[in-house]
């Protein structure tokens, strides 16, 4: 069969080039979502670009209050390498970077961590006007000013003349740039001037990522918004920094464990310095984390920690997080691990991928895929079943810990009110007038208070246990002990041995059915031991009782 | 270079010295004001070296400093050396001060308008094509201070004003205008003084506190003779005469009903004659 000619020759064979404003919108708000994540990958470009220091100014809260949205300034200056006009349009604008995340750069010796090496551009959907200052050491310092609503317009125009026409870029005098840098060394300064709305919205009400509760635990000093809070919390995490000191001295005892092929930096965020930490507690359960697959080639190192107590705060830092280069993939997570939900929640630490993994990053760049990751996977997930276990063992032990030093604490309550009780009892004895034609009787001890009462008390049917309680000796109480009320009331108590501080309780009674949680019983038997110390009335007492019954 | 000179040149540092860390000092020391809670509106400059003074020497809080800057690589400089904590604002000050964008940031404290620009001349613009408005807002910015400071009730403060003083420029309007003040002062104090031979500097030096201490009085506020002062000064390097000068301003809490006129032109007559009896200094 042969092809009609005339129709094969007039129809494509290939799509027609991209639009210049498509290839610029698909490059960053297409893939930087956030604000925050914008910011994170300007930072990133000055990481690459040598910067030791990266300085993050917002505006102060009052100004945030008042400001129009167009009247906002946002810089970000470093102290890297530079730019000159020509490294502007030829690698900068042009998007052209050689860099890989597997093979460090030649001149820094870091692993670059941007992605594209588009930087600032990714600020453009979020940003009314973008101006850069740059300077290259031994060139002249350079503008850029960044027109972001032309070059998110749509236009007919190729990626070259759309940026071209979009960007106004010119050399300047030295003065200009040291006015602006406070000196002449070479670096760059990233100044937003004016965002969008939704971009306002973001800095002072936040995305709703932090919740309110989780608020006041993140830089509790720093005079930040709740989105300027998720900024900081973002950066810290993950960016390359050095780790701070922890509580638990867990980067300083393992911080061989926790270093990375790429150095930290210092990065500030309106003056408050960014801190990476392990949110570790004095006497936390630790694993050390060494895995190294020949065939894949991946290598990780880190630590993995359970808190002794309480949960991991801030609460966002619960699990663990891996890192590429330095920098954090994705959020915290406890991968598949199930058990104890006290258990999971204490559970936090770091993963520096060290190799294998270089290249498996999805198009998202929060989380890793292929073979070579989930046996990484499957080993993180048995580590933490081991560390979530151990700390298991270790809880138990401790909650065993704690109900011996209560069920003492009480038995130690019991003994100090029957003491008060009997004190009570003897001074009322003496106060008691004597009849004055009576001869002077000697005061009664409390034993034979104890006596007369016993032997007012209606006879028999004493619900008494068969012997005295185990390594007690059975001194005679002056308490009440339980009597089964004609009227058909069973006493949950059945001896009482006070100077012990002892009290035998009977377990099949009603009440200890219905609080049998051990707080509730502790809670329910020290109420009754200092009832029948305090020699209650019968009849107010059993009411109270079957009050307490009817509360559940 | 700004009009007037270098921000560090010996003349500018003591300026800062004698008029403007005596307002700090005094705000602190005599009023017993906070140094962490004084609030300053300042136009600093890039290298915001009175800024870096406040916070060093007397402690002052960045959150607490507003700063306001027309140009855009001084702003930037400003806007960094804040840090996120300061406001600072980039436009002219006059602009900010007619669109009311600073309202939400009073009362201050210290308001040092540190102009090195022209004010109270009023030059025959006829002649040099520039815009006469300028002067006429300059002097609004201060209205505007002093209207706004009084809304919120602020018991005493201290306006620092410096101002660039032109050439005569030919200018008879502007001229008439300082020697009628000069009139009306001599009337009231009852001191003369041979005005002569004085330059333009010398005659807004003399006659320009009375015109402030006029406006202070109509919103509420009493200028104090004791916390005054002023000089004048070139620059080294520079030919532009300028003119600084130091006010403080109490609100006048002792209103009593029907004697408010007296009362006004008893505490105006007061200021007068106390600074208007010495001569006026120079650096």
């Amino acid at each position: 069969m042969s092809a009609n000619p005339s129709l094969t020759s007039s129809a494509p064979n290939r799509p027609r080039p991209l639009k210049g404003d498509a290839i610029f919108v698909i490059l960053t708000r297409g893939t930087y979502r956030t604000f925050t994540r914008a910011i994170k990958e300007a930072v990133s470009n000055s990481y690459d670009a040598d910067a030791n220091h990266v300085q993050i100014d917002f505006a102060p809260k009052q100004f945030l209050d008042v400001a129009d949205p167009a009247k906002l300034t946002i810089q970000i200056r470093d102290d890297g390498k530079g730019m000159s006009l020509r490294d502007f349009w030829d690698r900068f604008a042009s998007i052209e970077s050689e860099k890989t995340s597997d093979k460090r750069d030649a001149s820094s010796k870091r692993y670059p961590i941007g992605q594209f090496g588009i930087g600032s551009f990714a600020l453009v959907p979020f940003s009314r006007e973008v101006v850069i200052y740059s300077k290259k050491y031994k060139e002249k310092p350079i503008k850029c000013v960044l027109d972001c609503p032309k070059l998110l317009a749509k236009t007919g125009h190729d990626y070259a003349d759309h940026v071209a026409n979009n960007i106004v870029a010119n050399e300047i005098d030295e003065d200009e740039w040291e006015t602006v840098f406070g000196c002449d060394d070479s670096g760059t300064v990233i100044v937003i001037e004016g965002v969008t709305p939704e971009t306002f919205k973001e800095l002072v009400d936040g995305t709703g990522a932090i919740k309110p509760d989780e608020e006041k635990h993140l830089f509790p000093n720093a005079p930040f918004t709740i989105g300027l809070k998720e900024i900081a919390w973002e950066l810290s995490t993950l960016l390359p920094l050095e780790y701070a000191a922890d509580e638990g001295d867990v980067a300083d005892d393992h911080g061989e464990y926790l270093e990375s092929n790429n150095p930290g930096i210092g990065i500030t965020l309106s003056e408050e310095p960014l801190e990476r930490k392990i949110y570790s507690k004095p006497h936390s359960t630790i694993s050390r984390i060494e895995f190294k697959d020949k065939k894949t080639g991946v290598h990780v190192r880190g630590v993995i920690v359970a808190l002794p107590k309480g949960a991991v705060q801030p609460r966002r830092a619960n699990g663990v997080l891996l890192r590429l280069n330095n920098v954090g993939i994705g959020e915290y997570r406890t991968f598949s691990l199930v058990g104890n939900a006290t258990i999971r929640g204490r559970i936090t630490g770091e993963i520096h991928v060290l190799g294998g993994l270089h290249g498996k990053l999805n198009a998202a760049r929060d989380n890793f895929t292929g073979p070579a990751y989930d046996g990484l996977r499957e080993y993180l997930d048995k580590e933490l079943v081991k560390l979530h276990n151990k700390a298991y063992a270790n809880w138990k032990k401790g909650q065993q810990k704690k109900s011996e030093a209560r069920k003492k604490k009480t038995e130690q309550n019991i003994k100090k009110v029957h003491t008060e009780v009997r004190k009570a009892a003897a001074a009322e004895q003496k106060t008691v007038p004597q009849p004055s034609h009576t001869p002077a009787q000697p005061t009664p001890t409390p034993h034979a208070a104890w006596k007369e009462t016993r032997a007012a008390a209606p006879p028999a049917n004493l619900n008494l246990p068969p012997k005295p309680m185990s390594g007690g000796t059975s001194i005679p109480s002056p308490a009440v002990v339980s009597l089964p009320s004609q009227n058909g009331f069973h006493d949950p108590v059945c001896d009482i041995q006070g100077s012990k501080g002892k009290v035998r309780f009977d377990e099949s009674h009603e009440l200890f059915q219905k609080f049998h949680k051990q707080a509730e019983r502790e809670t329910i038997e020290l109420v009754l031991s200092a009832l029948k110390l305090a020699r209650l009335p019968d009849d107010a007492y059993q009411r109270f009782i079957r009050h307490l019954i009817a509360l559940k | 270079m700004p009009l007037g000179g270098d921000y560090d040149s010996p003349e500018k540092e003591a300026i800062r010295e004698r008029l403007w860390d005596a307002a700090i000092q005094d705000s602190i020391v005599k009023d017993g004001k906070k140094a962490e809670s004084l609030r300053l509106l300042d136009l600093p400059g890039a290298r915001c070296i009175y800024l870096h003074q406040v916070i060093e020497q007397f402690g002052l809080l960045k959150e607490n400093i507003v700063a306001v800057e027309r140009l855009e690589p001084d702003y930037i400089a400003i806007h960094h050396f804040l840090g996120g904590r300061g406001v600072a604002l980039r436009g002219d000050l006059e602009d900010l001060c007619d669109r009311g964008e600073l309202d939400a940031y009073y009362p201050f404290d210290v308001i040092n308008y540190d102009f090195c620009g022209h004010g109270f001349q009023f030059p025959d613009m006829t002649k040099h094509g520039s815009d006469r408005s300028e002067y006429q807002r300059r002097w609004d910015c201060i209205k505007y201070a002093m209207a706004q400071n009084r809304k919120h009730e602020q018991g005493s403060w201290y306006l620092l004003l410096t101002l660039a003083c032109a050439p005569h420029l030919n200018n008879k309007a502007g001229l008439k205008y300082l020697h009628e003040q000069l009139a009306e002062l001599v009337r009231i104090t009852g001191i003369k003084k041979d005005a002569t031979k004085w330059k333009d500097d010398r005659l807004i030096q003399e006659v320009v506190p009375h015109i402030v201490a006029e406006e202070a009085l109509d919103h509420g506020y009493v200028p104090s003779a004791p916390h005054f002062d002023s000089y004048r000064y070139v620059q080294t390097g520079h030919v532009y005469e300028m003119v600084a000068w130091r006010f403080r301003l109490d609100l006048d809490r002792s209103k009593e009903l029907g004697r408010t006129t007296s009362r006004r032109g008893r505490h105006l007559t007061e200021f007068c004659s106390s600074y208007f009896h010495a001569d006026a200094k120079k650096l």
